[in-house]
């Protein structure tokens, strides 16, 4: 599959402003709410605004159509941003790893407030018994929705079985692993590997066959997110690995797994939290995965400038292992243009599009350069979310421009076009 | 004080904390509504709960045989929050980040935008143990290098700068809290061996951390420690023991045969592995494991360690642990004790 040069991706979820994802609950919509979200969708549809607007009239008992609605207006959002690939901004979701107590056996939902980061909190799923999988057919009514409003490809989000297990407690095989290894590190390390390819096999693996059988004759690009892998150092340990008797780590052996050759599947994967070079040799040799879509504008400087010394972080520093280890034909790094962390605000598109010039430097090549964010931009407003696409956007036909001339191409057809302002 | 426990010998002088325990629910739903809602009534209600939390974190410890107590942390989300938007030079960064080696359990990251300055209000008041009584008080602390390691660094030209910066503001924090009784300080040192820092630690960084532990300790008549926690930290054991700190203290991660034959320093072993939950049925043998795991080691240690040996948590139990798992690990802790002194 051929893509444009320098295709953009929006690469998580959208904001959660109460205004849009509290149609979905019980929850009254005040009326500031209201206007902030007309605000939004008078930029990006504003056919839509009237459908809002009764929706969110209506007692939460009477609201119908409410995911179609907001698949709808993710899909026309994105499309009029400028962003390659559509999908649902996973607005009707809740967050990431929220269906598996519903979907797969063995998982229940912790019923205690965990901590996580400054003041917020959340409630972990506990693996309470032997993972097995009930058959639900969400993915494949996202899918269909998404597929029904948008005329581009569908990016189909799929939280990643390692981030499955270690981002919840993972009881039942951590429990039988140690029944049978006195070294808790690496009782550990074997709990969530034997859970996490049982995952990938019963759950991820079924779920990627699932949309394969309702693609329709189109192409669906499948990523992988994961937002723990980075910081799981003992996994990438050369000696413990070779103490569990593993070729590679769980992460990428579960990849691996959920990576078949299914027509009209392709496959991608997000990571975020930085530093990605522990583990970029094993990932360039798993076959079938296009798209490396990572995080690094969030340490980056906001100073022009395409040189290292400009260009920093570990996000940054972990391309560099791309060239080192052979980044293939067909593969490509989606880099992080922007940050989306609480508080972010859009960049400066000249910035962008020096992230985007450093990137095709350090890769030697424009075609291996993929402009995506850096993360979801659940935390940030809609005006925010809408600012960074236009600028991304700007910078990235900058970058186009500076490549057309500096490689003698004509860039025209690549150009986003029509790109709001 | 050397017991006998199934033949091996140990001698255990004590329990503490080495990180933050849990928030219990209602800490948790005022911590919550400050952020939807971060008015003055909202703060007034959170530091009320923290104040109540920290009287029950104290309670709690008291009862179950701690010697040095601390508020909990419940002053602070994580190791660095206390001093960003606090101190001159150290703002809040839009960033988080995972704290190396831990499950999910993450840190805003420092922004250092300016020249490092010495503690504000928010810095010296975040500690809850001013009215306890009749304990011996502990405050863990971040080491300088481990700020300077994760930070994000827009001012200084190297993070050795970063670090003596930090140290000069640790040194003040320490006197402070000397002048308010405080018996016991802990470093806490996560960052220097990770090898996700590795690309950012330097020689001289690395050479400069007992000097900076001299530095934060000088005048200071109560017991000083370093904690190490994560990764193995055995090369930075010669510079620990070399320093000014009383207590030297570590996880499972780095092996007691990394000591040297002899010191002096008391250790702190935190050999309860808290970033993960255990299983139920664990839950009820760790007792009988910690214990035996303490004996095991205070066995191959021998004569080596002339000061004391303390049993610990491996970190914190904030992030890792919900409330009532972190408090029945807290608990087996205080069993483990008791199992040691010969008193089950």
């Amino acid at each position: 599959m051929t893509d444009p040069l320098f295709p953009t991706m929006d690469i998580g979820s959208g904001p959660r402003d109460p205004g849009l994802v509290g149609l979905l609950t019980s929850k009254e919509i005040a009326p500031d709410q209201v206007a902030r979200v007309e605000a939004f969708i008078s930029k990006v549809g504003p056919g839509l605004v009237e459908r809002y607007r009764k929706l969110a009239a209506l007692p939460a008992p009477e609201r119908k159509g409410t995911e179609e609605f907001l698949t709808e207006l993710a899909v026309v959002a994105l499309d009029r941003m400028g962003y390659h690939w559509s999908f649902d901004l996973e607005w009707p979701r809740t967050e990431m790893v929220d269906w598996e107590a519903a979907d797969v056996g063995g998982f229940s939902k912790s019923d205690e407030w965990q901590h996580s980061y400054g003041f917020r909190f959340w409630k972990p799923s506990e693996v309470a018994g032997e993972i097995s999988y009930n058959g639900s057919q969400r993915h494949v009514e996202e899918l269909a929705r998404v597929s029904k409003y948008s005329s581009k490809e569908v990016r189909f989000p799929i939280t990643d079985p390692h981030c499955e297990i270690r981002a919840n407690d993972n009881l039942y095989y951590y429990g039988r692993a140690l029944g049978a290894e006195r070294d808790e590190v690496l009782a550990s390390l074997q709990a969530d590997h034997e859970a996490t390819m049982e995952f990938a096999r019963k759950v991820s693996l079924q779920r990627v066959k699932e949309l394969s059988n309702h693609l329709q004759g189109k192409t669906v690009a499948v990523q992988y997110d994961n937002f723990i892998v980075a910081g799981e150092e003992k996994e990438f340990d050369k000696g413990l690995l070779k103490r569990q008797k593993l070729d590679a780590p769980s992460y990428i052996e579960a990849l691996r797994e959920i990576t078949p050759n299914l027509p009209n599947v392709r496959y991608f994967i997000h990571n975020c939290l930085q530093d990605y070079s522990l583990y970029v040799p094993y990932l360039l040799e798993v076959p079938r995965l296009e798209k490396f879509c990572f995080e690094m504008s969030s340490h980056d400087t906001d100073r022009l400038g395409t040189t290292s010394d400009v260009r920093v972080g570990p996000g940054f520093e972990s391309l560099k292992a791309f060239k080192e280890y052979g980044i293939r034909k067909g593969q490509a790094v989606g880099v992080g243009v922007a940050s989306t962390y609480e508080g972010a605000t859009a960049p400066d598109p000249e910035i962008v599009r020096d992230r985007i010039l450093y990137a095709v430097e350090v890769l030697d090549d424009p075609w291996k350069v993929q402009p995506v964010l850096d993360c979801g931009q659940r935390n940030l407003s809609l005006q925010t979310m809408w600012e960074i696409g236009v600028a991304v956007h700007k910078g990235r036909d900058l970058a186009l421009q500076a490549i057309g001339k500096r490689d003698g191409i004509d860039v025209t057809p690549y150009l986003t076009g029509g790109a709001p302002s | 004080m050397i017991q006998k426990l199934d033949g091996r010998q140990s001698s255990v002088s004590g329990i503490q904390l080495t990180g933050r325990l849990p928030w219990d629910a209602a800490l948790t739903a005022a911590g919550r509504k400050y952020t939807r809602e971060p008015n003055d009534e909202n703060a007034a209600a959170l530091l009320a709960e923290r104040r109540r939390s920290a009287a029950e974190d104290v309670r709690l410890q008291v009862e179950l045989g701690f010697d040095f107590v601390t508020d909990g942390g419940v002053g602070q989300t994580d190791l660095f929050s206390p001093y960003l938007d606090a101190v001159d030079g150290i703002k809040k960064g839009g960033n988080i980040d995972r704290y190396p080696g831990t499950r999910n359990s993450y840190y805003h990251v420092p922004l250092v935008d300016g020249k490092i300055g010495p503690p504000g209000a928010t810095v010296k008041s975040r500690f809850f143990l001013g009215e306890s009584e009749g304990v011996k008080k502990k405050a863990i602390l971040p080491s300088p290098v481990a700020f300077a390691l994760a930070c994000e660094n827009n001012h200084y030209s190297d993070r050795v700068g970063i670090a003596r910066d930090f140290t000069a503001l640790l040194g003040e924090e320490v006197r402070e809290l000397a002048s308010e009784g405080y018996e016991f300080v802990q470093l806490t040192e996560c960052f220097l061996t990770s090898p996700r820092f590795a690309t950012r630690v330097t020689k001289e960084l690395k050479e400069s951390f007992a000097e900076a532990l001299d530095e934060i300790f000088q005048g200071y008549k109560g017991r000083s420690a370093v904690y190490f926690h994560s990764s193995d930290c055995s090369e930075l054991l010669d510079q620990a023991l070399d320093s000014a700190v009383t207590d030297v203290g570590f996880d499972f991660n780095t092996p007691v045969t990394a000591l040297p034959p002899s010191m002096s320093k008391s250790l702190l072993l935190g050999l309860q592995n808290t970033t993960r939950k255990l299983p139920a049925d664990f839950l009820a043998d760790e007792v009988e494991i910690l214990a035996k795991r303490f004996g095991d080691l205070t066995t191959e240690l021998g004569d080596w360690v002339d000061g004391e040996v303390w049993l610990c948590p491996s970190q914190d139990y904030d992030g890792l642990q919900t409330y009532s798992q972190g408090v029945a690990r807290l608990r087996n802790l205080g069993g483990a004790l008791k199992a040691l002194r010969g008193m089950n």
